[in-house]
């Protein structure tokens, strides 16, 4: 099953991109981010297990992508080509 | 007691505000510090706040919406970020202490327009004429002392116009007129939550229409390894742990205003003060500061012959009625109408005020001469 990290910058960056998610369907984790795939320190990040791609255009049409994305491969975060930092 | 004492803080809340504090300090602790079950519910709390001011007060991004502890706090933030030593700013002639005394801290070259109290016409006509030498315009909404509706629509329409950044004092409009963020243009507006939005006393607003300079430095709950403040909003503005259970309080007193409507409670407001100004001016001894062109909020100044306005105040929370009297941390403003000697005694009211109790603070009023 397709699974995406999305990184956010910040705990209402990524609560202002959860609501929108929500209002177009996409259910998504809020979680701390692994301290691995943060570069700066106390991260948050969202979570979709459902949806993935569309999740990530939404946001990116917002304009609300402003980290990496990870996807999870042979249960591994890999940075996923839809990187717009 | 007879709380007619609203422009200073609302002491009557709707209950939905009480609830809401009390449940939030039940369940949620600190919002940004984690995702475990009582942080989330805190951030919860805070987001949904941000979203509810966003709607109300027209703002596309919540993110825009930053929590301060009052107003002067607010307005420190957007003069702090704007203002540097000598820089001209014109601001209006009724503006508050928490205006003023930011912008000679700064260092600013201070110019007034608009000093003519209840003459819309001529304040605008005012900033019109100097606005073209100003680097800056700062400007209430509505005068804390006299309820004077300044012409904000017009200022706003100035300001950009000659492209002048405009910070606007919502502290006595924010929860009674129209504020559109989007329309007005506004580089900062500043408001506090604990009037007539109903939130508790330390909360305030700031919404953003630019990236703020910091007042205070601390934590974020996010890129901690980053010694400067993030640069995003609202983080880079709120160092420290917010006010969880005052923001829930907040957001149920907005809720309040929302779904009463800001016209149903103006228009209560001023019914009110039509029938505070038809009872007092009957009394002789008092003189009224009131506007026959209905420029005025729910807010009335008034002198009394041979009283000055601190012992009337005195003698009236005897009686149990809750006014105030002095200066109202406005000596602009007094300067202004003419007042400063003596001050005013001020009643200001909202929409718990019932037209019972301020016929009988009346009756009280007029035994007294």
């Amino acid at each position: 099953m397709e699974k995406y990290l999305i990184m956010c910058r910040s705990m209402t960056h990524a609560q202002r991109s959860q609501r929108l998610l929500e209002r177009n369907g996409i259910m998504s984790s809020l979680i701390k981010a692994p301290v691995a795939l943060t570069r700066s320190g106390c991260g948050y990040a969202l979570i979709l297990r459902r949806h993935g791609r569309e999740g990530i255009r939404i946001l990116k049409d917002a304009e609300l992508l402003l980290g990496k994305v990870y996807e999870k491969v042979d249960d591994e975060w890999r940075e996923a080509a839809y990187d717009v930092s | 007691m007879m709380y007619l004492d609203n422009a200073a803080t609302s002491f009557i809340k709707p209950p939905s505000v009480y609830r809401a504090v009390q449940q939030a300090m039940l369940s949620a602790s600190n919002p940004g510090r984690g995702t475990h079950q009582s942080a989330r519910k805190a951030a919860d709390i805070v987001y949904d706040c941000r979203e509810a001011a966003a709607d109300l007060f027209h703002i596309d991004d919540p993110s825009h919406v930053v929590f301060t502890f009052n107003a002067t706090h607010a307005l420190n933030l957007a003069i702090r970020t704007l203002v540097r030593p000598g820089m001209r700013v014109l601001i209006s002639g009724f503006e508050h202490n928490a205006v003023t005394r930011p912008l000679n801290a700064m260092g600013a070259d201070i110019r007034f327009a608009g000093r003519s109290l209840f003459d819309s016409d001529g304040v605008l006509s005012d900033f019109k004429k100097k606005i073209n030498d100003a680097e800056l315009v700062v400007c209430t909404h509505v005068s804390n002392v006299f309820g004077f509706e300044l012409p904000l629509d017009g200022i706003a329409s100035l300001c950009r116009e000659h492209e002048v950044p405009l910070i606007v004092d919502a502290s006595q409009s924010a929860g009674i007129l129209d504020l559109n963020m989007n329309r007005l243009g506004a580089a900062f507006i500043a408001m506090p939550g604990h009037k007539a939005l109903f939130g508790p006393q330390g909360t305030g607003l700031l919404l953003c229409g630019r990236i703020g300079k910091p007042l205070l430095f601390g934590g974020t709950g996010s890129d901690s390894l980053n010694q400067d403040m993030p640069e995003s909003l609202p983080e880079r503005l709120e160092a420290g742990t917010l006010n969880v259970p005052g923001i829930a309080g907040l957001k149920a007193g907005m809720d309040y205003v929302r779904d009463r409507g800001l016209e149903n409670i103006h228009s209560y407001e001023k019914t009110l003060l039509q029938q505070l100004i038809d009872a007092l001016s009957a009394i002789p001894e008092l003189k009224l500061y009131c506007d026959s062109n209905h420029n005025q909020s729910g807010i009335l100044s008034f002198t009394v012959n041979g009283v000055d306005s601190e012992s009337f105040s005195e003698a009236l929370s005897e009686k149990g009625i809750a006014v105030r009297g002095g200066l109202h941390c406005a000596p602009l403003a007094h300067r202004s109408a003419g007042t400063v000697d003596g001050g005013t005694v001020r009643i200001s009211l909202s929409p718990f005020v019932t037209k019972e109790e301020l016929e009988k603070s009346c009756r009280i009023i007029r035994a007294m001469f």
